[in-house]
């Protein structure tokens, strides 16, 4: 970095300068901007957030929240099935009746 | 300060806080516009308060430039979600035809150049050529120490004088 670079980074900034205040707009312009821009933008922020939050919802209800109810529902069937199953067996050897019911039974526990 | 005062500090500083405002949006003309618009407003309706630790332009930049950040982060979550900007794409100070066409084309060089480089050294640059601030009231502005602010001033400087390269172009 030479005095020169400096020299040569300033003349280019003051020529920057010079020509930046041309195309500034006047102070009361930019005071007195319309908001309607900004509203349109409010609304669609929203309107974009309120559907990233649907989606996240969704997400939420089908990932986590839904496999849990699956796994609770197989959980509390097999329990019936382990308590129900050994009583059936014994008494469906001595009933016909019951010989029908049991694959029924067994069939209504066992479907996911 | 007074509303009167304040609307006088913010006129008399209005060219200089529109240059910065550009620098922070990256050349985006409309978007400085709406930064500064949201500025004026936030000091006048008293949301920000000016505590005479510095000089008002100090402060004024340090305002404009938290809510250009905050501005840039909701444009890039706008695109992120695929609303369309209607504040249109990046002008380059809404250049116009001009009687000095070679010194507008350098100014767009240099503004280019400026772009490359990363938003601390151009932040710094800006502050110190542009503004004629010094680098201990460029820290202040930016919100780092004054030696972070040296080393994005030299390593700034370097890189630029780099990008123009030739004595010529510029």
């Amino acid at each position: 970095m030479t005095q020169s670079d400096d020299a040569r980074i300033r003349r280019a900034f003051d020529e920057l300068r010079t020509t930046g205040v041309k195309h500034t707009p006047r102070f009361r312009a930019v005071l007195d901007r319309p908001a309607r821009m900004r509203r349109v933008r409010r609304a669609a922020l929203s309107a974009a957030a309120a559907v990233i939050a649907a989606v996240f919802l969704f997400a939420r209800v089908a990932l986590r929240d839904e496999p849990a109810a699956i796994a609770e529902w197989r959980a509390q069937s097999d329990e019936l099935m382990h308590t129900l199953t050994p009583s059936l067996e014994r008494l469906s050897t001595g009933s016909s009746a019951l010989n029908d019911l049991l694959p029924v039974t067994l069939q209504i526990g066992g479907v996911p | 300060m007074d509303a009167q005062q304040l609307n006088e500090a913010l006129e008399a500083a209005h060219a200089h806080a529109y240059a910065w405002a550009l620098s922070c949006c990256r050349g985006d003309a409309d978007l400085a516009q709406e930064v500064l618009h949201d500025v004026y407003a936030t000091v006048l309706e008293g949301r920000a308060r000016f505590g005479g630790q510095s000089a008002f332009t100090t402060w004024l930049f340090a305002v404009i430039r938290f809510t250009a950040s905050k501005r840039r982060r909701r444009e890039w979550l706008t695109r992120f979600l695929f609303v369309a900007p209607e504040l249109g794409a990046h002008s380059t100070n809404g250049a116009t035809p001009s009687d000095d066409a070679e010194a507008e084309s350098r100014a767009s060089r240099l503004r280019a150049a400026l772009n490359e480089l990363p938003a601390r050294q151009r932040e710094v640059l800006h502050l110190v050529f542009y503004e004629n601030l010094t680098v201990e009231a460029s820290a202040g502005v930016m919100g780092v120490s004054v030696g972070s602010a040296r080393t994005h001033y030299a390593r700034g400087k370097a890189k630029l004088a780099e990008l123009i390269g030739d004595p010529e172009t510029l």
